[in-house]
């Protein structure tokens, strides 16, 4: 009687928690998708943060892949993306970094098919994509954020 | 470091997850147990390793910074635990061959959950070579079960090979397709209204998509054809974005599935069973009957763990495990596993939006269509919605080529939530 009673309980126990199990998952996995209330900004700044990318650049006609770097390096700011661009403190690269922090061949954007990819060559600081450290070869979207050894640039693809 | 500390955080959601599994597994136990307190010490064993390499392969991603998503490993760990049960409640011996599956399965999702998926895309022609000797192996050498002859023996094992050549026709379709889409959408000829790539772009997949069809008519698996065949659309789609593949394709399949019906015999008999199982109520319809009497005999929460009769279902093992979870967890417990099965659908979909290239793209969402499909295929089919075709439930039935399967495409699908840079 008692071993009925016991059994009973703990098949419904065993239902409850695979509900439990269930619901803690769906409640983890859909927290963040709630609406998160904005901050302070007038209509113009978050019209401009809805608009997909750069919109000056987006009409120019002579929009090819690019990296745009946030300070000017020898007087270029913008440079046009090639099947192969190294980026490095050595004088042969393609976009030359002249600071201690970047290594002399620091990384490379290559072309496979339609997509750039970026590739670290081992640098001694390493290359942030987005705020991660690029391991392996990654590939690049439009608008990306790419630190080369303290040196800032934005990937534009179109 | 913001990366390593992120990392800990998705693991320590992941032990949390796993917390609530395990809690769920040794409840599940303890009923098995308290039935038939004799033999329980094998399982308790078996049960307790299964839960400590769960939690070590979640020590290990912590230890290795591995950023792959928090909640699949759990999901699996729910479905297997519900799999250990019932099989053990079924037979033990299947328990215990089961259990040396998972070890193998769980260790093939580590190992692909840490490889370099993207090399993966160089060696296209390779898969398509392998999946075409792996259908064609069973052909000459294989032992034919439940009118499908899909399993090839070695030794005292048997591998059920299309379960194996599901993975390299995604890995083949996904390289494939990155490679080619664009000149897929790229209309050169229009036909009747219609615009239609040229057939240089079509050729291989054709070839492809006949040769793993031919094979399949050969070895009566026609489970397996429809999974194929869904799945290859379903990429196509993916890749192109355009609907007339969708209604081309669903037309040949329409036509195809027709002349089957006329020319072979057992497909007229699935149909007319799946129409009408009362009528061969003692024949073909009895596995279906059976299964829908299991699904009402368990009603609302079930006639409880180790009460139900689920022994009269042929095959109740493999392809009617669900028919057999219905009975004993009821109405309640059979949704709860659906919506473990929709979270992971879910999940898969998510990871190949999330992905950033396209053949990751491709793989993720091709490796989730295909679980899909096939967990639709066989709960549609132990319920009636569809006519049946044998195909295993993924990390619930019985069987080990189907698991260890089903874990390398959970591994691939974690290796790709991990590289979100």
């Amino acid at each position: 009687m008692e071993l009925a009673l016991t059994l009973t309980i703990l098949r419904y126990v065993f239902l409850v928690l695979l509900y439990v199990f269930v619901f803690t998952v769906v409640g983890h996995m859909f927290r963040g998708t709630k609406a998160k209330p904005r901050p302070h900004l007038s209509q113009r700044q978050v019209a401009y943060m809805e608009s997909e990318g750069p919109r000056v650049k987006a009409v120019s006609p002579t929009a090819a892949p690019r990296l745009i770097s946030a300070k000017p390096l020898s007087g270029k700011k913008v440079f046009y993306l090639d099947s192969r661009t190294t980026i490095g403190s050595g004088k042969n690269n393609s976009i030359v970094i002249p600071s201690r922090y970047v290594s002399r061949e620091h990384a490379v954007i290559y072309k496979k098919g339609d997509q750039y990819w970026l590739q670290d060559l081992e640098s001694k600081n390493g290359t942030y994509l987005n705020g991660y450290p690029v391991k392996t070869s990654t590939v690049l979207a439009h608008g990306d954020h790419i630190n080369v050894g303290g040196a800032d640039f934005k990937f534009y693809k179109w | 470091m913001a990366y390593n500390k992120k990392v800990h955080m998705l693991r320590r959601l992941e032990r949390k997850l796993l917390l609530r599994v395990a809690a769920y597994l040794f409840i599940g136990t303890g009923v098995l147990f308290l039935e038939h307190p004799d033999s329980g010490r094998e399982l308790f064993t078996a049960v307790v390793i299964i839960t400590c390499i769960y939690f070590a392969l979640n020590q290990f991603w912590n230890y290795v910074h591995f950023a792959g998503d928090p909640y699949m490993l759990s999901l699996i760990f729910v479905l297997c635990s519900t799999s250990l049960i019932l099989l053990y409640r079924l037979n033990p011996i299947y328990a215990a061959r089961q259990f040396l599956w998972f070890i193998v399965g769980l260790t093939a999702l580590a190992v692909s959950s840490k490889i370099n998926y993207r090399k993966l895309a160089d060696y296209k022609y390779l898969y398509a070579a392998g999946g075409a000797l792996l259908l064609l192996l069973p052909v000459f050498f294989g032992a034919e079960r439940g009118g499908a002859k899909s399993w090839l023996q070695i030794g005292s094992i048997t591998i059920q090979t299309s379960e194996f050549v599901k993975i390299l026709l995604v890995l083949f379709l996904a390289s494939y397709l990155s490679q080619k889409s664009t000149e897929l959408v790229r209309e050169k000829q229009s036909f009747k209204g219609f615009k239609l790539p040229s057939l240089e772009e079509w050729g291989p997949l054709l070839m492809m998509l006949g040769i793993s069809l031919i094979f399949l008519v050969f070895q009566k698996d026609l489970g397996a054809t429809l999974i194929f065949y869904g799945t290859f659309l379903a990429m196509l789609y993916i890749s192109t974005a355009k609907l007339s593949y969708i209604i081309m394709g669903s037309l040949l399949f329409l036509i195809g599935g027709s002349a089957t019906y006329f020319i072979f015999d057992h497909v007229k008999m699935r149909v007319e069973t799946w129409i009408n199982p009362l009528q061969y109520a003692e024949t073909a319809g009895y596995q279906v009957i059976q299964s829908l009497l299991a699904f009402g005999y368990g009603g609302l929460t079930g006639a409880g763990l180790g009460e139900g009769f689920p022994h009269f279902i042929p095959a109740v093992h493999t392809d009617f495990i669900f028919a057999a979870a219905a009975e004993e967890l009821g109405l309640a417990g059979a949704l709860a596993l659906l919506m473990v099965y929709i979270l992971l659908i879910y999940l898969g979909f998510k990871i190949a939006a999330r992905a950033r290239d396209n053949f990751s793209k491709l793989l993720a969402a091709g490796f989730t269509s295909l679980m899909a499909l096939q967990i639709f295929i066989i709960i549609g089919g132990t319920t009636k919605l569809l006519p049946l075709t044998g195909v295993t439930l993924p990390f619930l039935s019985y069987g080990g080529s189907s698991l260890v399967s089903n874990c390398i495409i959970v591994g691939l699908l974690m290796n790709i939530s991990s590289t979100r840079i």
